[in-house]
């Protein structure tokens, strides 16, 4: 009777404490859900999943989404396949909301800590997520083949030449020269260096090399090269464009080389920021058959890693501003022929 | 005042010391279900303010299955240009749905995309050269569906041809 008397208190005791830590429990659970912040939290994961979800809708292109809703009072972690936010404090208080990828586009995962503003970006096969991006959306998407670098490379540089009596463009040449001189700076010999037009004489010594934009007729003397960029202004009656157009030739042996070739040179033209207040209305990549063709491109180029640009508007006058731009465009150039094999 | 009576009694201490072990259990099997029951209704309400309508986020994964090139979308493999709501045909099978949907949770949404054309040269090649003319999610099983349906252009081996795509949605 005694131990049964001391027992019961201590039975009654730690119902107490127990029915007082669940009471606790449910309180907490309670004031936590019942927080105004939670469901805001769980409508921001969520609408964040659904403007992940669109994101892989896009039909190609790129494309920045600025999120206008306020994120600031948590953490917001997008993985491949959620969109978590939390707030950091005693314990994390997560909610997290799925979306559905794609297997081709890759998610740059970021940590946005109290984010003031959060954007979202489709560039390429990759999304991107944070407070600011600094992304080129005018780009193209180059593929991701690596091909062998050039410098080494014999390359022709056509400029264009007079052809029936059409006589190239004076810019091109140029544009061409500057080309060169900035392939010869970063250690491309000028030996490997020719041109379908006729050069300007040159002691050896000097071992410089220059197109003489003065003659405009075909030079005589043949090459046999490995690369070949060919230059010429655009033209179109439509005055509002002004495009940056890269031919190739269709089923060329080397198609795969010179599409990606001239993906970088248009890209790093479309990047310079010293172009930035001209108004460049396209760029593409254009296969071309080279028998159906009416573009001038030299002899034997069809199993060449071969590239025509076709640059700004010449009826236009934000192409004719792009086409003054000679150093410019041939530094470009050059850069993205250097970009091609690393 | 019979109920405290019998609490404060002796025979009633002796009645909750004898079944002790029992009532203990009972009682916190009790608390714990109302614990659950309590948390559970608590998020089930938030939820229900977050609810974001099902036409919103199906019409959205309908636009992916028509508009991407990495689903359904045709797109020249020259240029690299997409062409929105034209199917290509060669792409019309499970694994290159699965690649772009690749939701296998049965608490996701689910799809099965049937594609239908007047044309003969189109309806003859489902069964043969194409595998069957409805493709489905992996997360796709025997559940009520709701089925909304779009006319869209057919591509196959370079000639378009005219069609109509019906898309059906489970929960």
């Amino acid at each position: 009777m005694k131990k049964r008397g001391a027992a019961l208190p201590m039975l009654l005791a730690s119902e107490v404490v127990a029915a007082a830590i669940i009471l606790l429990l449910l309180f907490n659970h309670a004031m936590r859900w019942s927080s105004t912040e939670r469901p805001y939290q769980a409508y921001l994961a969520k609408d964040m999943a659904l403007v992940m979800d669109s994101l892989y809708s896009s039909p190609g292109g790129n494309l920045i989404v600025n999120y206008t809703q306020n994120a600031s009072k948590f953490t917001v972690s997008i993985d491949e396949e959620k969109a978590l936010l939390y707030k950091t404090g005693i314990g994390t208080d997560e909610i997290s909301r799925k979306f559905i990828g794609t297997g081709t586009d890759k998610i740059d995962e970021k940590l946005l800590e109290k984010p003031d503003k959060i954007q979202f970006a489709k560039i390429g096969n990759e999304i991107l997520i944070d407070n600011l991006i600094k992304a080129n959306l005018n780009i193209l998407t180059c593929d991701e083949f690596s091909g062998e670098k050039l410098i080494n490379k014999k390359i022709l540089v056509d400029p264009g030449y007079e052809k029936n009596s059409i006589k190239p463009s004076g810019e091109m040449c140029g544009i061409a020269n500057s080309f060169v001189s900035k392939l010869t700076a970063t250690g491309v010999s000028s030996l490997n260096i020719f041109s379908t037009r006729n050069l300007n004489e040159h002691s050896e010594d000097e071992r410089m090399l220059s197109i003489n934009c003065n003659d405009p007729s075909k030079s005589e003397k043949l090459y046999d090269t490995e690369v070949v960029i060919s230059l010429r202004a655009g033209k179109d009656k439509d005055k509002t464009k002004n495009n940056v157009k890269a031919f190739i030739v269709s089923g060329s042996e080397k198609e795969k080389e010179s599409k990606k070739l001239a993906c970088l040179i248009i890209n790093s033209i479309l990047e310079n920021n010293a172009l930035d207040n001209i108004k460049i209305t396209g760029a593409s990549v254009v296969p071309v058959d080279l028998e159906a063709t009416g573009r001038d491109f030299p002899d034997g180029i069809k199993n060449k890693i071969s590239v025509m640009l076709e640059i700004g508007n010449t009826e236009s006058e934000q192409g004719k501003l792009l086409l003054e731009k000679i150093s410019e465009l041939g530094g470009s150039i050059s850069r993205g022929f250097m970009e091609y094999g690393k | 005042m019979a109920n405290k009576k019998m609490f404060f009694s002796k025979k009633a201490s002796g009645y909750i010391l004898g079944k002790k072990p029992l009532y203990f259990i009972i009682n916190l099997i009790c608390l714990t279900i109302s614990f659950i029951l309590f948390s559970y209704a608590i998020s089930r309400e938030v939820y229900s303010t977050t609810v974001i309508p099902d036409n919103l986020e199906a019409t959205i994964f309908i636009n992916r299955f028509l508009n991407s090139p990495e689903c359904l979308a045709y797109q020249d493999k020259e240029t690299g240009r997409t062409y929105p709501g034209i199917i290509d045909l060669e792409k019309f099978n499970d694994t290159t749905l699965e690649k772009c949907y690749s939701a296998e949770d049965d608490t996701l949404k689910s799809f099965k995309i049937t594609l239908e054309s007047p044309d003969p040269d189109i309806a003859s090649k489902f069964g043969t050269e194409i595998e069957r003319n409805f493709i489905l999610t992996p997360n796709w099983g025997a559940r009520r569906y709701t089925q909304t349906s779009q006319y869209v252009l057919i591509h196959y081996k370079e000639n378009f041809y005219r069609g109509r795509i019906l898309i059906a949605v489970q929960k």
